[in-house]
């Protein structure tokens, strides 16, 4: 037949639609997902794991071997010291993980880079960022990072109550936190190594904020970092916010399956980083009742708080009196007020292709690269008298 | 032809033209790819891969069914389509005999693109022979005055066979030509591609009239192609022509000048338990011919011939079955492209007799009013039993070759069927019961005259 004909047919055979695969269960799965378990938590919304009934969810409710090549790492290779800081003024005792910078010759305090996560993530989050930066920079720049209330291993000594019910996440508190934390840590300002504030999605928003508090205290500030999130954009996407929660499973039967989970959905995509940082932001259930390991932070509480986090981001970050450096992850999307504020030079733009939201766990050493560029740029020796960037 | 102990019907194996060598070493240019006898069978027409006619003259000194080498000539070149960078293969898809109106013959010849008118005459050469300063034997002087100038004189030498296009239709079609026909009132023909049908005049080369077209708007949603076309013997105003759903259209130019409705549909109508993946290919109709008296169409689709009467568009007058044991291997058919093999069908001089080919070089003629139907194979089976003597392969008595009795009906149903030597193209002498089948770049005549 003609080579027309031929063409024709095989446009139509490839539009048929594909054979449903050959489900291979074997029995017992079956049978497991027909019994009636524990009734398990309304889960509805669009995720597409752990819908009860689906075969999915009923292995998540059986216990599963842990997969061995995902089994929980230690963060003590990326950062030199953990310690916990009792915060009396914020009522926490904060977690934070600590590589000290390295004295110089001539007394010099060096400069630390203080990381704040995002909201359900940890301070771990920066671990491998943290190791390459020390790497990069020949142990010359600490790497500070915490995690802020409610998150991670920080504990609350005196509860605080939000204006919303529940507990007060407001970013005016998580500010005041950051700020307490590191006036606990440093108590001399003047002593104090210079501070390169980077913050990762909210932790962006609190470090903008804290900068120019940190100023009015007398604390030098070498830059501020804000990781991926443009205030108009996130916004507009909280709204989806909450299907995506809808779409977590409650939990996870061991450490491994959360590790698992988010490397699946890809919301982490280094398997490295995942082992240090996932293990963080889950928590071991009560006893005797399943899943084994549930989330160290009920976001859905944090939902009154979400736009008073985000709003007039752009507007801080821009007049922050110090080096600005914005980090992009994927492609290039400012709001209208950082594109002008580009246009003007006000900030340094990057973005780092290839990685996911979660991007200084994705390509650490990127990141690590950037940072550390930026530091060396703002970092001048500066004969007395001049006023560096921003100085009043 | 009566039953016969030899179950070859009387069929003997006359003659076979090409290398004869073996399947592995065959130039690709020498497959044959048409086959025509004229309408006096006194000529064989073949065109190759290679875009060479060559033809054939039957011996008429010799009693029985000889055929002789004639001229050869190159009809299409190998061409380049710069606008849509492909090539344009010279295989020449069909080959049309004119009828014979003087000392000369004319014949279409086609490829993918370009049809061509050729004249093949005798030619007598003539040489000078006397001039003026030679007379043939010697010198001669050169003459002194007016009155001794003489005319050179010419003389025939020698009788060549020339052939010369005398037209050639170019630029009608945007997809690969794979039918001509000429008309009855030899004035007309048709060329038909896979999307279109165009009227040509055999006089006007820069012109032709489009008279079918099923391009649909979107190339997309095309479902269905034309696969041959031809015209009535005997009313000059009406043409089949066959799809890939398996239906032929009989449409009447009389009617209208874009022939897109048809004046009559055959479309047997599909057995719905008989369904599978394959049906559509296999149902794609690949030739389809009128009987010389006009009142029945042969057609072939994959597995079968189908005798339908004009008169009734239903369901066919006959189907006959050529080779059913392929439909279970439709699957592996399809893997290597077999399924897509378009088979010729003929009709007998007497419209009594339709033959057809199949694989591994087999090749059918069945009976059109009655059951009988022979099972011949064009192989070097055949000429070697001819030079022993012996009957034919197939034979219950010769089973020199180890052939199983029988016959080679059984035979045909083998596992080992090798599907890459098809007959494809014949040809049946308009006048007697010889036959002429391509098998790949062999030509075989048989007879039963």
């Amino acid at each position: 037949m003609s080579d027309l004909y031929r063409s024709a047919l095989s446009a139509r055979i490839s539009k048929l639609p594909m054979l449903p695969p050959e489900p291979d269960e074997d029995d017992e799965e079956s049978e497991a997902a027909d019994s009636l378990g524990s009734l398990p938590p309304p889960v509805a919304g669009i995720g597409p794991t752990t819908m009860p009934g689906t075969r999915a969810y009923a292995s998540a409710q059986r216990k599963r071997a842990p997969n061995p090549e995902l089994t929980p790492l230690s963060a003590s290779a990326y950062f030199a010291q953990a310690t916990q800081i009792a915060v009396p003024d914020s009522g926490l005792d904060v977690r934070a993980y600590y590589t000290p910078p390295r004295v110089r010759e001539g007394g010099e305090p060096g400069t630390v880079i203080v990381c704040h996560h995002g909201a359900g993530q940890s301070a771990l989050t920066f671990a491998l960022a943290a190791g390459e930066v020390t790497e990069l920079s020949r142990g010359e720049c600490g790497v500070l990072a915490l995690d802020c209330r409610g998150h991670g291993k920080t504990a609350t000594t005196i509860p605080r109550p939000g204006p919303e019910g529940g507990e007060d996440f407001s970013i005016e508190t998580l500010t005041s936190d950051f700020v307490n934390t590191l006036k606990v840590l440093y108590p001399d300002p003047g002593a104090a190594p210079s501070l390169l504030l980077s913050g990762h999605s909210l932790g962006g928003s609190v470090i903008v904020r804290a900068c120019p508090l940190l100023q009015d205290l007398k604390y030098r500030l070498a830059g501020v970092a804000v990781l991926d999130i443009v205030e108009e954009f996130t916004l507009e996407a909280l709204p989806m916010m909450h299907s995506l929660l809808d779409a977590r499973p409650a939990g996870f039967g061991s450490q491994e399956e959360a590790i698992e989970w988010h490397l699946k959905t890809n919301a982490v995509r280094n398997p490295l980083s995942a082992r240090v940082s996932v293990p963080a932001i889950i928590q071991p259930a009560p006893e005797g009742t399943s899943p084994a390991w549930i989330w160290r932070t009920p976001l859905r509480n944090t939902a009154p708080y979400w736009t008073s986090w985000f709003t007039s981001l752009s507007k801080l970050f821009l007049t922050a009196r110090t080096a600005r450096l914005l980090v992009l992850a994927g492609a290039e999307r400012l709001d209208r007020e950082l594109m002008i504020g580009q246009m003007q030079g006000k900030f340094q733009l990057t973005v780092v292709t290839g990685v996911g939201h979660m991007l200084q766990e994705d390509d650490p050493r990127k990141l690590a690269e950037v940072l550390v560029e930026f530091w060396r740029r703002n970092e001048r020796v500066v004969p007395a008298g001049v006023k560096k960037v921003g100085e009043r | 032809m009566d039953q016969d102990a030899s179950g070859s019907g009387g069929w003997r194996f006359a003659q076979c033209f090409g290398d004869k060598g073996d399947v592995e070493d065959i130039t690709e240019a020498d497959i044959i790819s048409a086959v025509e006898f004229d309408s006096t069978g006194n000529y064989l027409a073949t065109g190759d891969k290679g875009g060479r006619v060559v033809l054939f003259q039957r011996n008429e000194l010799k009693k029985g069914c000889e055929y002789k080498f004639y001229t050869e000539f190159q009809s299409h070149e190998p061409e380049f389509d710069y606008l849509k960078s492909l090539e344009i293969e010279e295989k020449i898809n069909k080959i049309k005999w004119c009828k014979r109106q003087n000392a000369a013959h004319f014949l279409l010849s086609t490829n993918d693109k370009t049809i061509k008118l050729w004249k093949v005459f005798e030619k007598s050469l003539r040489v000078v022979s006397e001039t003026n300063m030679h007379d043939g034997q010697q010198a001669l002087a050169p003459p002194m005055a007016a009155q001794g100038l003489k005319l050179p004189r010419m003389t025939p030498q020698d009788q060549i066979t020339a052939a010369v296009p005398r037209k050639v239709y170019s630029n009608a079609h945007a997809y690969h030509i794979h039918s001509i026909s000429v008309n009855s009132d030899q004035e007309t023909y048709i060329s038909a591609d896979d999307l279109r049908v165009n009227l040509w005049n055999l006089e006007v080369s820069d012109r032709s009239f489009n008279i079918v077209d099923i391009k649909p708007a979107n190339m997309e949603e095309l479902t269905e192609v034309i696969t041959a076309a031809e015209f009535h013997p005997n009313h000059c105003n009406l043409f089949m022509y066959s799809s890939s759903k398996s239906n032929m259209k009989l449409a009447d130019m009389r009617e209208s000048a874009l022939c897109d409705r048809h004046a009559k549909l055959f479309e047997e109508e599909e057995d719905p338990s008989n369904r599978s993946f394959f049906s559509e290919i296999i149902s794609s109709i690949s030739d389809v011919k009128f009987s010389h008296d006009g009142r029945y169409i042969l057609s072939r689709d994959y597995l079968s011939l189908k005798i339908w009467d004009i008169n009734m568009e239903s369901k066919p007058v006959k189907t006959i079955s050529i080779h059913d044991h392929l439909r279970g291997k439709l699957c592996d058919l399809y893997e290597n492209d077999c399924i897509f093999d378009k088979f010729e069908c003929t009709w007998g001089g007497d419209d009594k007799h339709v033959l057809t080919g199949s694989y591994h070089n087999y090749f059918r003629i069945f009976d059109v009013d009655d059951s009988g139907d022979v099972v011949l194979q064009a192989d070097k089976s055949a000429f070697k039993a001819k030079k022993m003597g012996g009957p034919l392969p197939g034979n219950k008595a010769g089973a020199k070759n180890g052939v199983r009795p029988g016959g080679l009906r059984e035979n045909m149903a083998m596992d080992t069927l090798d599907f890459n030597k098809k007959i494809l193209h014949s040809s049946w002498h308009p006048r007697e019961d010889t036959i002429a089948i391509a098998a790949t770049n062999n030509l075989f005549l048989y007879s039963a005259a």
